[in-house]
């Protein structure tokens, strides 16, 4: 039992004293403290168990110090795939050129700007809301048409009023007045989608692994609430470090957002800094559709004229992507991924989830 | 045996300290009602598994002697759990929950806090709705207002302000469902006034109770792990999420206010309007032609001011304030309460589990 104890003394020395240089932030400590705190509890009751010679609390325990190692050994992996996706990031595509750090604070709210998975998101989320406001606009602009629309008048001819049929003359403005409208709608509910992914972020990387990791480790420590302790421990996990992770992988892998969508920054004191991200993973569909011709496939004549079924993911619907597909789909990758993990460290969600979602 | 029964006794006298010096935990559960009803049950059911074992004496039956131990021993638990929770329930009643961290409050601190952060998240939703509706009623107003007027017969009549029937247009679907997200923050309230009442906090001593009784234990224990989950963790995790979330996003609840940009522009309608008026009594009035003249220019005067208002980032600045509004909403209102339900069930399922039998919760969504 010493040796076990030692071991695990001795891993938590020997990970505060690699990590203690450049910590990413402080969940970890709070996580240790947690794991402390378990730890000495365990060992009292050890040594009541061995006062009072209770041969079953005595073997309770030692699989619980078990569980305590395994806890110790997740934070590790955990802290070390932060730093492993902050190094890839920054390896990737240096923000700080994107965005400066007086912007940073103006935009996020924050100081002390970082490379890492949360800061890449949130560019890339404020650049969306960017462009569904100049699309709005562009929305907006058809509007003097209603003002076609609606307009009547009648001309004094003979005595009489004479209504002219100014509806049926600016019939065609309707098109265009439609579609702006359903435009609007659109940008409405992207642009809400935009935002509420924003502030899930903030409220993630606010509460994750410094309120809900330490909840989740206590609660998972006793053997009670170990199915909750797990899943807590699976959902913080699982929001704090998948979901950011994918959002970044989707949003440097997909099309890149429209030109318009770069945001000009005021920083009193500074040039207008221009926010937006460039493409790292070489995967532009229009790469493809250069080679088999581009713009001149429907034209036909030379290299080309070979028929593609091309998927329209360009403009608008790059916006789309990134407001509402993008986080669409790293949700439903990160409640998967929570789902087994819970069931790795001993809880079941899954048909709970199931059941909620029928619910709703 | 003798050491059980000491730690028993010094772990029940512990309790017994800190509740005289106390009062009552949380007003109901372990009253001294809910406590006679509780030990009048230990006793009985000890009574009755003795005289279960007395039976398998005088029947010679080794298996309901052993069995009786056993049930003897899970009565012992089950006043072992009572003594453990009451110290518990203590502590978890009197907590407080800020974005500064967990702190020892006054008495009741955990169920005051948390409705009134949640009575705090109703009011900004229902002010940020009737904000929104204002907005609306506003922005339809005066987008489906029309001018016109009339030069020796030929008339022309026109909406000078369309562009606001299409701001209009874009609020109603968020204020539709900002009154959703109130009314999903109403149930949230009710849920937790349920839990907090007087008859849900009694399922704790009576499932207590009823986990003494050897054929309604498992009963007992999903009694205990869903009263528990639900009267205990459950406003516990409602208070940390809303203390996290305090400080971060409900700075985007700024609301919207349309009528300082909309009164300049009905000052002008108004003008317009009175000088369409006037040019009706025209044939009357000597200065006909001045008036025309005044009518027309007023109207089309209002037209370039129309648009440079509501195509200007000034409107959708303002929009895209209440979209932002409108996300902050969404995660208090309908995600935040998602990932809360998901946690407080796999604990009352886990707790349930290992009190007594595990608790069907998709049984129990599929029947909701």
């Amino acid at each position: 039992m010493m040796d076990w104890i030692f071991l695990t003394t001795s891993l938590w020395e020997t990970s505060a004293q690699t990590f203690a240089s450049n910590l990413p932030g402080e969940w970890y400590t709070i996580s240790l403290l947690v794991v402390t705190i378990i730890a000495f509890a365990l060992i009292l009751m050890y040594m009541l168990s061995k006062m009072f010679q209770f041969p079953q609390l005595e073997s309770t325990i030692k699989r619980e110090l078990f569980q305590l190692i395994a806890t110790l050994l997740m934070i590790t992996i955990l802290l070390g795939f932060e730093k492993t996706t902050s190094f890839a990031i920054a390896s990737g595509v240096d923000l700080r050129d994107m965005i400066s750090e007086k912007a940073a604070e103006q935009l996020l709210g924050k100081q002390g700007y970082q490379v890492n998975v949360f800061d890449a998101s949130y560019v890339y989320l404020i650049s969306t809301t960017t462009c569904l406001k100049k699309s709005f606009e562009e929305a907006q602009s058809n509007e003097y048409k209603e003002m076609l629309t609606r307009m009547s008048a009648g001309v004094y001819v003979f005595g009489g009023n004479l209504p002219l049929p100014l509806s049926q003359i600016f019939l065609s403005t309707w098109k265009d007045l439609m579609t702006s409208m359903m435009r609007a709608e659109d940008v409405m509910w992207l642009s809400i989608a935009a935002y509420f992914q924003i502030n899930l972020l903030q409220w993630i990387e606010a509460s994750m692994v410094t309120v809900y990791l330490p909840i989740g480790i206590l609660l998972r420590s006793v053997p009670f609430t170990r199915g909750g302790g797990a899943a807590i421990m699976a959902i913080a996990i699982s929001l704090y470090f998948v979901y950011p992770f994918l959002l970044t992988t989707l949003f440097f892998s997909g099309p890149p957002l429209p030109k318009e969508c770069k945001v000009t920054i005021e920083v009193e004191g500074q040039p207008s800094k221009t926010v937006n991200a460039p493409k790292v993973c070489p995967s532009d569909p229009t790469a493809i559709e250069a080679y088999y011709g581009g713009e001149s496939t429907s034209g036909g004549g030379g290299e080309g004229s070979k028929s593609l079924p091309t998927l329209d993911i360009s403009g608008f619907q790059v916006v789309r992507l990134y407001a509402f597909f993008y986080p669409f789909i790293a949700m439903v990758g990160t409640l998967l991924f929570a789902r087994s993990l819970a069931q790795i460290l001993g809880g079941n969600i899954s048909d709970i989830g199931r059941g909620m979602v029928r619910v709703i | 045996m003798m050491k059980q029964s000491y730690i028993l006794i010094s772990l029940f006298l512990t309790i017994a300290l800190v509740q005289a010096s106390s009062g009552d935990v949380c007003g109901v559960v372990f009253s001294q009602d809910m406590l006679s009803i509780f030990f009048t049950g230990v006793i009985f059911s000890s009574l009755l598994i003795s005289l279960w074992y007395m039976v398998g004496k005088l029947l010679d039956s080794p298996d309901i002697e052993s069995v009786t131990k056993v049930e003897i021993q899970q009565v012992g638990i089950t006043i072992v759990i009572a003594l453990i929770l009451s110290g518990l329930l203590q502590i978890l009643c009197n907590i407080s929950v800020s974005p500064e961290g967990i702190e020892l409050g006054q008495k009741n601190a955990l169920m005051l806090s948390t409705e009134s952060k949640i009575k705090d998240a109703m009011k900004l939703t229902l002010e940020a709705y009737l904000d929104m509706s204002q907005a609306l009623f506003d922005y339809a107003a005066v987008g489906s207002a029309s001018t016109g007027f009339i030069v020796y017969g030929n008339a022309v009549y026109f909406s000078p302000f369309p562009v606001y029937s299409f701001i209009a247009q874009s609020i109603a679907p968020v204020s539709k469902m900002t009154l959703f997200a109130y009314f999903s923050l109403v149930f949230q309230y009710v849920l937790l006034k349920i839990v907090h009442s007087q008859v849900f906090l009694a399922l704790l001593p009576i499932g207590l109770t009823l986990r003494a009784f050897p054929i309604v234990r498992k009963f007992g224990g999903v009694l205990i792990g869903v009263s528990l989950g639900m009267s205990f963790i459950y406003p516990l995790i409602v208070a940390i999420g809303f203390a996290a979330i305090e400080p971060l996003s409900y700075k985007h609840l700024n609301g919207i206010s349309p009528m300082e940009y909309l009164l300049p522009v009905g000052t002008i309608m108004l003008a317009a309007t009175l000088g369409g008026a006037v040019t009706a009594l025209g044939p009357l009035v000597a200065l006909i032609s001045a008036i025309t003249a005044f009518t027309s220019t007023a109207a089309i005067s209002a037209l370039p001011l129309g648009f440079d208002i509501g195509l200007g980032d000034f409107v959708t600045g303002d929009l895209h304030s209440l979209y932002a509004s409108f996300g902050t909403i969404m995660l208090v209102a309908f995600f935040m309460p998602a990932l809360e339900v998901l946690i407080v069930s796999a604990i009352v399922r886990s707790l349930s589990a290992s009190l007594g039998t595990e608790t069907d919760i998709s049984g129990i969504l599929r029947a909701i």
